[in-house]
């Protein structure tokens, strides 16, 4: 815990030196950024796609956060004070977390411990009339969250948690106002959100601009930028002009032959980051045939991923080993095999199963994965040569693709916190968004025993058994096939030269003091 | 007079009524928004309260009656998306809108028109020739093709205009064109046709015999006969104008109606599109009736008949 103070001390000292006259606020610049499209509001909850924590990483500050600035990728993976100076396991399933209590929220309210209760608490989160519904995927172990004192939190859990403080470091380990929450409801908090984060709303234009300004008594100094831009530009070569043109200062979603375009011009750089979030074709082994386990299998090994991988993004990309992610640090199996290319055995397998021939549905959502069009029509040759015939259906929405009758549909798995717990517990646990039956995802049954195992991979203290544990549910999931991996997701940001920002591992793009500079 | 007059209003409301039918059908048939709006997490719990709060838990007729009281009194729900008015959502749309459609209406008939006249007085010569040619690559080249390409010559290599967005009339040069340039190039087209039928008319060899000029002779006497078909023309390419924003607002980030409309339609917000499918159908039918009554303006024969 000594680095945790240590970085502590430095948010403060920080903090004090960055209390400037009003005269150095207004040379702050006001950062504009070229997005494909933006979020439909700003609650964690309602907005948890990439879309969404891109803009909702600047409103609010977690409990505790995951130091993705710290890694030379942008992939760190320590956990380090936000709203929370320190923390503290009491018992086998106590928790005792201090709260910082110089934290304004925008519209000028103090946070209070009250707050953070509520943030975490079973009203919100994980109680069975909870607000947020997935806040069980993130604190289903929870049973209890109290306050000890002004400046304390304490946190009771079902069982022992080995990865508690790492939880808060999730899309919804964010701090709400609780009176204002309550007051207004979901959906008008989603429109007209409060944070305690560096920056605050000021304008919201559906489809067209959202408008931050910086929050100047924010607990962690004054925010580098004055106001940062989001400003919705459907078009790559619109953005890509933009920010060559000097219009913006930042742009997203670059496909990566453009990257050339951008990195020859003199006046702007792309920098790309793996994010921990794996692209994947989810099974759904209600629909026959696909409930034979041998023609998964057969999918899966007809598959050439690296061709795939080398051909779309010149190689950068990486495949991951299912569930078992590189960003899992030292707890990553490198050792694991991760060879699924085999036509021959595709065809054994296939030559086993009971399959017939027969068109299998595989549906995808327009535009809302990149590449992931031409993907599937790459996939759905690779299968076809193995004697597999699958149509692709192209749909708007999640809600159409994940309809029934799909045998197949395109997905992704994130690396929300950073062990081996996910995302497989989000995935294929008791709560996962795959396996809870009134999920749109709904698509694979597990055996209890793997449940079992599940759980006990959230609540094993020891690492060794642990691992071991992760290693039989790696095993289960190389047998049953519910899900394809393909590769990991890449996103690809052109910055004007001058600004000095690290993109992360992940959705989020933190515009704080300590990953943005601009000249 | 009169009787027209209200068999046109008669006309008009019925096109409406069939229009608001067919995008109730459409929208209630081709996806569950509640769905979309729920997110892909949702209990059935979640949606059911969701349908029952926006009404789509009732049954269709019910639904239907509400919709078209609601058209009636000029309520059309609130935006799933903003929680707001849906009419409020599109009129804040609209000014950009209207902004694009009339300038590039305008720029449409000022390039279009009198290209056309030249091309008919001037037959089968090489500016004929090259006029045509150009019309049709005017046309035949879709709007986002188009519009790419000027953002990458004037925006990426010239540094005139910008790229993207509103608010500057350097930001209005380049829809404007792409919107523009298509419709300049179909009614140079027509406008030639129009002239060609009207110069081989016998009162125009009757003029020509009197010994009036070429220019007067063009401008008095063709040009108002040629004018009446190409007014009807005018009145369906504001009708393409409106259905190109969609594409041109997209690619140039223009706030308007266009990509309200594709943002809409993408996330079931059915409140928005119908608004804006009702309006847009409004828009045309207004237009055509213009045109109704600009055909009475130029040609004394139908003022006749009408009377």
């Amino acid at each position: 815990m000594n680095k945790t103070k240590a970085i502590a001390a430095t948010l403060g000292a920080f903090a004090f030196m960055t209390a400037m006259p009003v005269q150095a606020q207004d040379d702050r610049p006001v950062l504009t950024i070229g997005v494909q499209t933006l979020p439909q509001g700003f609650d964690p909850s309602m907005n948890i796609s990439n879309t969404g924590q891109r803009v909702t990483a600047s409103i609010y500050d977690k409990l505790i956060a995951r130091a993705y600035w710290e890694g030379e990728n942008g992939d760190g993976a320590n956990l380090v004070p936000s709203i929370a100076t320190e923390w503290r396991q009491v018992s086998e399933t106590e928790w005792e977390v201090d709260i910082r209590t110089d934290v304004v929220f925008h519209d000028g309210t103090p946070m209070t411990v009250e707050d953070v209760a509520f943030s975490f608490g079973s009203d919100l989160m994980w109680g069975p009339e909870r607000i947020y519904k997935a806040g069980t995927t993130y604190y289903g172990t929870f049973a209890d969250v109290s306050v000890i004192d002004d400046d304390t939190v304490k946190f009771t859990t079902t069982a022992p948690d080995p990865i508690f403080p790492a939880r808060f470091t999730s899309p919804l380990g964010m701090v709400v106002p609780k009176a204002y929450f309550l007051e207004n409801g979901m959906e008008a908090f989603n429109l007209a959100p409060v944070g305690t984060g560096p920056y605050k709303l000021a304008e919201y234009k559906p489809g067209e601009i959202i408008r931050l300004v910086s929050h100047d008594e924010y607990w962690g100094g004054l925010p580098p930028a004055q106001e940062i831009i989001f400003r919705e530009i459907p078009e790559e070569a619109g953005r890509i002009t933009g920010l060559l043109n000097g219009e913006l200062d930042m742009i997203v979603s670059i496909t990566p032959d453009q990257q050339a375009v951008i990195d020859n011009s003199g006046v702007a750089t792309v920098k790309a980051a793996v994010i921990d979030n794996s692209r994947v074709v989810a099974l759904n082994t209600f629909e026959p045939p696909m409930d034979d386990r041998y023609l998964r299998q057969a999918l899966v090994w007809a598959i050439d991923r690296e061709a795939i991988v080398e051909a779309l993004w010149g190689g950068q990309n990486r495949i991951p080993h299912d569930f078992n992610f590189v960003s899992h640090g030292q707890d990553f199996l490198a050792d694991r095999p991760n060879e699924h290319y085999d036509p021959e055995r595709a065809r054994e397998l296939l030559a086993q199963s009971d399959y017939n021939g027969e068109d299998l549905i595989f549906r995808i959502q327009a535009g809302y994965y990149a590449n992931y069009e031409q993907v599937a029509q790459v996939l759905q040759q690779q299968w076809r040569d193995v004697g597999i015939n699958v149509t692709l259906e192209i749909r708007d929405n999640f809600a159409e693709v994940t309809a029934p009758g799909k045998h197949m549909f395109a997905h992704s798995n994130g690396v929300q916190i950073p062990d081996i717990t996910h995302p497989i517990v989000n995935i294929y646990g008791p709560e996962g968004i795959r396996t809870r039956p009134d999920a749109a995802g709904y698509s694979w049954d597990p055996t209890p025993e793997f449940l079992d195992l599940i759980v006990q991979l959230e609540t094993t203290v020891d690492h060794a058994e642990r691992i071991a544990v992760f290693e039989q549910v790696l095993d289960i999931l190389d047998e049953e096939r519910p899900q394809i991996e393909l590769f990991q997701a890449m996103e690809y940001y052109g910055i004007r030269n001058g600004i000095d920002w690290k993109p992360y591992s992940f959705w989020p793009m933190d515009f704080r003091s300590y990953n943005l500079s601009i000249d | 007079m009169f009787g027209s007059f209200f068999l046109r209003a008669a006309r008009m409301l019925a096109t409406l009524f069939v229009v608001a039918v067919a995008v109730f059908i459409m929208m209630r048939f081709s996806g569950d928004p509640v769905s979309v709006l729920a997110g892909p997490d949702a209990t059935p719990e979640q949606i059911a309260e969701l349908s029952a709060r926006w009404g789509y838990d009732r049954p269709i007729p019910e639904q239907f009656i509400t919709y078209m009281t609601g058209i009636m009194s000029g309520d059309f729900g609130l935006s799933v998306r903003s929680y707001t008015p849906a009419a409020e959502v599109f009129l804040e749309r609209v000014p950009a809108t209207l902004l694009l459609g009339l300038t590039s209406l305008a720029c449409a008939v000022l390039i279009g028109m009198p290209l056309g006249i030249v091309a008919a007085v001037n037959q089968h010569s090489a500016y004929d020739r090259f006029v045509m040619g150009l019309s049709v690559l005017g046309f035949a080249m879709p709007n986002f093709f188009l519009g790419i390409l000027l953002i990458l010559l004037f925006s990426l290599h010239l540094h005139l205009l910008p790229s993207f967005g509103s608010g500057s009339w350097q930001h209005l040069v380049m829809p404007t064109a792409t919107l523009a340039l298509s419709s300049a190039g179909a009614i140079a087209r027509f406008a030639r046709s129009c002239m060609l039928d009207v110069l081989n008319q016998p009162y125009i060899a009757s003029a020509r015999a009197r010994g009036i000029k070429g220019l007067r002779r063009t401008v008095i006497h063709a040009l108002p006969n040629a004018s009446i078909p190409i007014v009807t023309i005018l009145g369906l390419r504001f009708g393409d104008l409106i259905a190109g924003a969609i594409i041109v607002e997209t690619v140039f980030a223009w706030p308007g109606v266009g990509r309200l409309l594709a943002a809409s339609v993408a996330s079931r917000d059915l409140a928005v599109v119908q608004v804006i499918v009702l309006s847009t159908a409004l828009t045309m039918i207004i237009a055509n009736l213009a045109v109704d009554l600009l055909y009475g303006v130029l040609d004394p024969r139908v003022r006749r008949s009408a009377q």
